[in-house]
């Protein structure tokens, strides 16, 4: 009926999907919340991450390939699952707007200072829109090219080869952090692998195997492995206290290069990480769509997506400054990470309980 | 692929008209280029003690003038608010290069000033930052036979000195990333004033914000040799003393390399026991000395004449910081390395720096000596 996602594109989907404006501060987080050599913390989160992919892989083979909304329906009753559905719309949506307003946020510390903030959101929310009325393989396609241009920064690492010295990575591990070692800061290192979780919204795109599957664990090794540059970076590029105190690490680093006829690139750069965000916010409101249209089905599908963008650009017409939204962000982010692991685990046994009364209705068929 | 090109139709024109509601005309700007932070003169007036001359320059457009506004204020952006109110042009951050810090005021600490240039985001942390003998106002207002404004004019000398010599670029980012780093302190170019020039006059010793010392001028290749990687440096040697056979040699184009060696972390007793390994190989181009320079064997006389006069300045330079207690040369980085990191904190480094035992061992080598023997 479609056509089917490959790996390839499942990569480069999880690998956009995780990538938002966490990265700009992750050098920072985790030289607060761990200490030195921060950067290893993230070799031990990435495989929580990666089992958490596996679960959604395991859901997949389990429920033969059910989109998530057939398996809830085939279980509860709606009365129970329109509620659930409304709140999860309603937070989807939410976090889809509150990575796009973070972003803003951010981008207008550095440009655009005295623009309005919500005409500039506008912007965001029109381009939005026309991904948004895509099907999931079109949405797809598109991430495919943002991620040549996101992915291309990355060639730019070997520009501070020159000022990166590994002394100041110093050889003691987890040692003089702002903060106690806690769960909570570990727990907010980990946010910036929140993303993949919305591939369970293209199941029905996945062929029936579920070989793709390899794509996402290897997109998600692409990101870790783009992460911990940047975070490596950032500790032999700064001295180790002064990644503490910068607030967003990443974009100081790109401050720095400097081009014989071009200096101050960041400007040019950061924008660049729209994309990125752009993406993260597509797919959340992607998910929240989906969820409303089986509450309401007979909603056209453009007059949907066009109702959950002016949705986002209400809710991000709350937030009006960094401090506010950064600890919303933080919130919902956690929130979503605990979802992410909630969903396939809650998802697993309706799963196993419909495959074992397909097969029992199977075998009763046959033995009539 | 239709829908795909009104997708990009649709970002640019966004971006494109998000431009029209929060313009920058070129012609409408004035870009300060530099910045001088000094005490005022006259500091026996009380009332001024807490507040600062600045002075900014804004090239004009033909690139050979500038446009000069000194005013005192408490921070920099009081005073901007003052140059505002004169200047027929919205001044702007966006091309500052240089921020020129006077020494009296370097000595007092400039941490507030570094801090507000660090965190405004149209400020860039390539901005060299230096420290000026003598006024920085008058060296900005004096006009130069080099041609172009006292900007561009440093501009221009740190490029050279930097890309040829062993003079360390010193900017917002070296100078953040070191005033941060626990095991070494920040340094930043001393720039002074002539009637007919401007010249690096030394490499300013920090300890955090704070001006301690200074590196001569004349000493400034064996800091550099110390401090980091040397790629092309110049340096003349006076051979003086009985030890010495040679006269005076320069060597060229050379080249350094340092390792540190932490053999005993510091102990409640005894300071930490390092060892500072040089390595310096380049060409002799000027040989003046009795014995010549035509054999192998009087090229490697004069290798260990040059490394034994290399350790001495290098020693006189350790000693000059240990006294300052600014480890500019950033041993304690190593000694951090060499101990527990709990251990690490609990101790005053700069303190403890000031009693290491440092010794430099260097080996010299000479790559060829021109084209006679």
């Amino acid at each position: 009926m479609k056509e089917k996602i490959n790996g390839f594109h499942l990569a480069l989907f999880i690998y956009m999907c995780e990538l938002d404006v966490t990265v700009f501060s992750l050098s920072r987080i985790t030289a607060e919340n761990v200490g030195t050599n921060g950067w290893a913390a993230l070799l031990l989160l990435s495989p929580v991450a990666l089992f958490n992919i596996y679960l959604y892989r395991l859901l997949f083979r389990v429920g033969e390939g059910r989109s998530a909304f057939e398996l809830l329906e085939g279980v509860l009753p709606n009365w129970v699952l329109f509620p659930a559905y409304a709140v999860l719309a309603f937070f989807w949506v939410t976090l889809g707007s509150m990575i796009g307003k973070n972003f803003m946020l951010i981008y207008q510390t550095f440009a655009f200072q005295t623009t309005s903030p919500r005409l500039l959101f506008l912007l965001y929310c029109l381009v939005v829109y026309p991904l948004l009325i895509k099907d999931a393989y079109s949405i797809l396609k598109a991430i495919t090219i943002f991620f040549i241009l996101t992915c291309a920064m990355n060639l730019l690492s070997p520009y501070f080869f020159g000022d990166w010295k590994l002394v100041r990575l110093t050889t003691s591990f987890f040692q003089g952090g702002d903060r106690a070692p806690s769960f909570h800061g570990w727990f907010e290192i980990y946010l910036v692998f929140v993303g993949f979780e919305v591939v369970l919204f293209l199941f029905p795109y996945l062929d029936k195997k579920g070989a793709a599957f390899r794509g996402a664990y290897i997109g998600h090794l692409l990101i870790t492995s783009v992460y911990l540059l940047a975070v490596i970076i950032a500790f032999g590029f700064f001295s180790f206290q002064e990644v503490q105190v910068l607030q967003y690490p990443l974009i100081n680093t790109l401050e720095y290069i400097e081009l014989p006829f071009l200096n101050r690139m960041e400007n040019l750069i950061f924008t660049g990480f729209l994309f990125a965000n752009l993406v993260s916010t597509v797919i959340y409101c992607y998910a929240g769509k989906l969820t409303l249209q089986r509450i309401v089905p007979r909603v056209p599908d453009k007059l949907m997506s066009a109702l959950v963008v002016a949705a986002v650009f209400v809710i991000s017409g709350f937030f009006h400054i960094l401090r506010d939204i950064e600890r919303w962000l933080q919130t919902g982010l956690m929130t979503e990470a605990i979802l992410s692991f909630a969903m396939p685990l809650a998802l697993l046994p309706m799963a196993a309980y419909l495959k074992r009364r397909k097969r029992r209705q199977s075998q009763r068929g046959k033995a009539s | 692929m239709g829908k795909l090109r009104n997708l990009v139709g649709v970002v640019a024109l966004s971006w494109l008209l998000a431009g029209c509601g929060d313009q920058r005309v070129l012609e409408k700007m004035g870009f300060i280029r530099t910045v001088a932070y000094e005490l005022p003169d006259g500091e026996e007036d009380e009332g001024k003690k807490e507040k600062i001359k600045f002075t900014i320059s804004i090239p004009k457009l033909n690139q050979k003038e500038s446009i000069l506004y000194t005013t005192i204020a408490k921070t920099a952006r009081e005073a901007r608010i003052d140059f505002d109110r004169q200047n027929d042009r919205r001044i702007v951050n966006g091309q500052l290069r240089q921020a020129l810090f006077g020494e009296s005021l370097a000595r007092e600490g400039v941490w507030e000033h570094i801090d507000s240039l660090i965190r405004d985001p149209s400020i860039g942390n390539r901005v060299h930052f230096l420290v000026v003998e003598g006024s920085a106002e008058n060296l900005m207002r004096r006009s130069y036979p080099q041609g172009g404004t006292a900007g561009e004019y440093i501009d221009n000398l740190i490029r050279t000195e930097t890309g040829t010599l062993n003079m360390p670029d010193t900017n917002l980012y070296s100078f953040t990333r070191d005033y941060y780093d626990d095991g070494i302190e920040p340094i930043a170019a001393i720039i002074r004033g002539n009637p007919g020039s401007i010249e690096f006059s030394g490499i300013a010793l920090f300890l955090k914000d704070k001006m301690v010392g200074k590196v001569p001028p004349d000493d400034m290749p064996y800091f550099g040799a110390m401090y980091g990687k040397v790629k092309s440096g110049d340096l003349f040697m006076d051979f003086k003393g009985e030890q010495y056979s040679s006269d005076a040699s320069s060597m060229l184009y050379f080249s350094s390399t340092r390792k540190v060696k932490v053999n005993a972390p510091p102990s409640e007793l005894a300071g930490p026991k390092v060892t500072l390994k040089l390595s310096l190989i380049g060409s002799i181009l000027e040989y003046f000395g009795p014995s010549g320079i035509s054999n192998a064997d009087q090229q490697v006389r004069l290798e260990s004449e040059i490394a034994m006069l290399v350790k001495e300045k290098c020693e006189e330079l350790v000693r000059r910081m240990q006294k300052a207690h600014a480890d500019a040369i950033g041993i304690g980085q190593y000694v951090r390395n060499a101990m527990p990191y709990s251990e690490w904190r609990k101790l005053d480094w700069a303190e403890t720096f000031s009693r290491a035992d440092i010794d430099v061992q260097v080996k010299v080598r000479i790559k060829n000596a021109g084209k006679i023997i």
